[in-house]
């Protein structure tokens, strides 16, 4: 029940809620004024009608006492008749001092009332209520003699002499009848003026809700987005007050919107300058990778030079020694140029490879790791030997890898150039980089590590951020270029971890096999 | 309704010698001034046995009827005479102060409030009262108390004069107002030849029935009736009405104690002359300061009474009393 009628309530509306109270209060008080009217009224008339009844009750008796002092009934027929003219008088009895009927008019019920005249009273002639029914009142009043005039020459003066009693029963239905007609008149009246009150109540509420109303429905209209919503500034101050309130924060939420959607308008362009501008410093990332690979090449070449140059220098003394000596003949002249044209091949075929080496690929295509290895470990090689380092070299043989076969060289090129530099840096007596290449799971893995002491916990998680080095004159590209391009090109995964006296780098990529159909 | 004073067109009615006598009276008592005047002495102030008047202190018109009956005690007594207004709430005391302070002897008390008084005054004061219609016996013993009944003798006298072949007086009496009354009736109804025919009743009732019973028995030529001053056997408002009726009716003649009841219907009536009255209570007063002994005590009848005699009435019973009769007053008034 309780459930039911708070559903019912929440279902209304505060205002209907409001006005539902406050009507059943006034319908409750114009019912509860009605009654308490009524019952004030009822109790009003039945005093009245109880005076009355006594007044003639006594008139009765008054005019009853010759009629007892001769006991003729005759002589107070006239009073009688005049009694029982009164509204609501329905029977008239006159008894004796021995309760000997003198007269009776009317049409009482006998059985609603004693047979005898209660004889309590003794205040002259003043009538009482002597008995009462459901539907009548029987009022008794004592018939006396009339006392004689006062006068100062009576010394004795006589009692008034009881004559007998008169009785009257009045009927109730004049108090039933009054009493309804006074409680539908009050009804009427109350819930009249209730009803009055009531709609002249919603006038009232309707009026001074208008504001209010006005104010929500603007508020929901901006709650469904509706721009330029404004709320009337009418009504009370404090809804005025809080409309002007509300129109003061749409302003601001419609500036703000506005602003919104201009950056909304312009993030697009925003967004494309910051693509064109990281697309050319990418661009600029690999001008300068590029750089320092042409950087590396030619460091390698010089390396790799050095020795041919040597020996044709050495060759070149030789053959002006010989001619000098005359020692120069034509075999050993043609064996010096010759062996001069063979080390000028190689020289000429290390530029080719360094010149293939760092060609880019223009697609992906299955390569073998294990020749890249050799193929950069050639590269390096003289590089390596100059700097004091060995470099050991296992693992699976003919491990194949998918992807660009020049960029992943470059990467590892990278990977063993910083080993070499650590190594160096730090003076390494035995430097040493193990190269351990293996093949599981479709992925292909190499493994770069050295005895370089490893790398700071702080620096190890940024060294594969753009621009970060701790060389002296490291430019900060290399490992982050070698991460795009496992990472970004070749489906692959870098990563960088300390050892027990160094750091191990790996470098995984997807083995051949696993390339799209 | 019982009013024992005279009214104005009766008094108009007296007979020129009594005029004189009044007249004579009035040069007494100036010349009783102007002698006190010489000697600049009144005698009230001469300190001599005094006579004293308690009356009530009351309107009209009862104020009149005792101002006349102190008018004829100073008559009597010759010289003006101390009167003291007495009320419920006087303080008796103070009054008695007051009387002693004035040498008075005797107090002559008028009506139910002055006999109260006078009562409560104690020793040392004699006292007479009057202006009261009857008195208890046990209150009445101690000093003469002078009614307002007319003397049945007089009644009688005079309706024997009217009537002179009745042969019974029919009477209703409350025994405990008139008893004392009555007792006179029967000698004075003896003295005239007649028979006293005395009825008791206690209550207006039996009264009633009493009167019933008489109407239906008596005869007009031989019986007359007595309307004595009675509020129980002669109630005016009830009883009064059908005796008068019934008397008509049955030619039956009916005499009263009161003047009114002449007025309304009654033969004829005898009623207290006032200043004769104050004359004669004077007059007990004097005795009294004469011998120091209050003499005769208890109920005394009036004896100072006028008549009112209603011709209509007596034409209707069929007799014309003449100029001879001596009524002070004869309704209708011509």
């Amino acid at each position: 029940m309780k459930k039911t009628f708070n559903k019912f309530l929440q279902r209304l509306t505060f205002e209907r809620q409001l006005g539902i109270t406050v009507a059943l209060g006034i319908l409750f008080l114009a019912l509860f004024s009605t009654l308490v009217g009524s019952w004030l009224s009822n109790e009003r008339v039945r005093f009245n009608l109880l005076e009355q009844g006594q007044r003639i009750t006594e008139n009765l008796a008054r005019q009853s006492a010759l009629a007892l002092i001769y006991a003729s009934a005759d002589n107070a027929a006239e009073a009688v008749n005049a009694t029982m003219a009164f509204p609501g008088v329905v029977s008239v009895e006159i008894r004796d001092v021995s309760q000997r009927i003198l007269l009776t008019r009317g049409s009482a019920d006998s059985a609603e009332f004693p047979a005898a005249i209660e004889r309590a009273n003794r205040v002259q002639t003043a009538a009482v209520l002597e008995a009462e029914s459901r539907n009548a009142w029987r009022f008794a009043a004592p018939v006396y003699t009339q006392p004689s005039a006062e006068s100062p020459f009576n010394v004795q003066t006589a009692a008034p002499e009881l004559l007998g009693h008169v009785s009257v029963v009045m009927s109730k239905a004049a108090l039933t009848q009054t009493t309804a007609d006074i409680f539908v008149a009050n009804l009427v009246t109350s819930f009249s003026f209730a009803l009055l009150f009531l709609f002249l109540l919603r006038f009232l509420t309707n009026h001074m809700n208008r504001p209010l109303n006005q104010l929500s429905a603007s508020m929901a209209r901006a709650e469904s987005g509706e721009f330029n919503v404004r709320a009337m500034l009418s009504g009370p101050k404090d809804i005025a007050d809080m409309a002007h309130a509300f129109n003061s924060m749409m302003s601001v939420l419609e500036e703000r919107k506005l602003d919104l959607l201009m950056l909304n308008e312009t993030l697009e362009h925003r967004v494309a300058d910051e693509a064109a501008k990281n697309r050319e410093k990418d661009h600029m990332l690999i001008q300068q990778s590029r750089l320092a690979a042409v950087g590396e090449m030619i460091g390698n070449i010089a390396h790799q030079w050095r020795q041919p140059i040597n020996t044709l220098t050495l060759l070149l003394a030789n053959i002006k020694d010989a001619y000098e000596f005359n020692e120069l003949d034509k075999d050993s002249l043609d064996r010096m140029v010759k062996e001069g044209q063979m080390i000028i091949q190689r020289m000429s075929t290390t530029i080719d490879d360094f010149r293939n080496f760092f060609r880019p690929n223009k697609e992906k295509n299955c390569f073998s790791v294990n020749e890249v290895v050799a193929d950069v470990l050639r590269i390096l090689e003289a590089a390596f030997r100059n700097s004091g380092i060995t470099i050991f070299m296992k693992g699976d043989e003919n491990v194949m890898a998918y992807g660009y076969r020049n960029e992943y060289s470059q990467v590892l090129i990278n990977v063993l150039v910083n080993a070499k530099d650590a190594l160096q840096e730090r003076k390494v007596a035995d430097g040493y980089v193990h190269i351990t290449i293996s093949c599981r799971d479709a992925l292909s893995e190499v493994d770069v590590e050295d005895n370089a002491g490893g790398i700071p916990s702080d620096v190890l998680p940024k060294i594969f951020d753009p621009y970060f080095t701790t060389k002296e004159k490291g430019t900060g590209i290399g490992l982050y270029m070698s991460k795009m391009i496992i990472e970004n090109n070749m489906d692959g995964h870098i990563t960088a971890r300390n050892t027990g006296n160094g750091a191990r780098l790996g470098i995984v990529v997807p083995s051949c096999g696993t390339e799209p159909a | 309704m019982f009013l024992p004073y005279m009214p104005a067109s009766i008094a108009h009615t007296n007979s020129f010698s009594r005029l004189r006598e009044r007249g004579v009276m009035a040069l007494g008592v100036v010349l009783l001034f102007f002698t006190a005047l010489a000697v600049i002495s009144p005698a009230w102030a001469a300190g001599e046995d005094r006579i004293a008047v308690i009356y009530p202190d009351i309107g009209e018109p009862y104020r009149e009827i005792f101002t006349k009956i102190i008018e004829g005690v100073e008559d009597k007594l010759g010289a003006r005479v101390a009167s003291h207004p007495v009320r419920a709430d006087t303080d008796v005391r103070v009054l008695k102060a007051s009387l002693l302070r004035q040498n008075t002897k005797v107090v002559i008390a008028l009506g139910r409030q002055g006999m109260k008084a006078a009562t409560e005054l104690g020793g040392g004061i004699g006292v007479v009262v009057g202006g009261v219609l009857t008195v208890p016996e046990n209150e009445a013993r101690g000093q003469p108390v002078v009614s307002l009944s007319p003397d049945p003798a007089l009644l009688f006298a005079r309706m024997k004069a009217l009537m002179p072949a009745t042969k019974r007086v029919l009477v209703v009496y409350n025994p405990a107002v008139n008893g004392w009354l009555i007792k006179l009736a029967k000698e004075a109804a003896r003295a005239q030849g007649l028979e006293l025919v005395a009825h008791e009743a206690q209550d207006l009732r039996s009264a009633v029935m009493l009167y019933q019973e008489i109407f239906s028995a008596a005869n007009g030529h031989s019986d007359v009736l007595w309307l004595p001053q009675d509020s129980t056997t002669v109630e005016e408002r009830s009883i009064l009405p059908l005796v008068l009726q019934e008397s008509w009716n049955k030619n039956i003649a009916v005499f009263s104690s009161n003047a009114s009841h002449a007025r309304r219907g009654v033969l004829f009536s005898l009623y207290p002359d006032n200043v004769a009255l104050g004359k004669s209570l004077a007059g007990l007063a004097q005795d009294i300061l004469a011998s120091g002994d209050y003499g005769t005590r208890g109920m005394l009848p009036l004896r100072d009474v006028q008549s009112v005699v209603n011709l209509r009435t007596a034409k209707h019973l069929g007799f014309n009393p003449g100029s001879q009769q001596g009524f002070d007053t004869i309704l209708p008034e011509q």
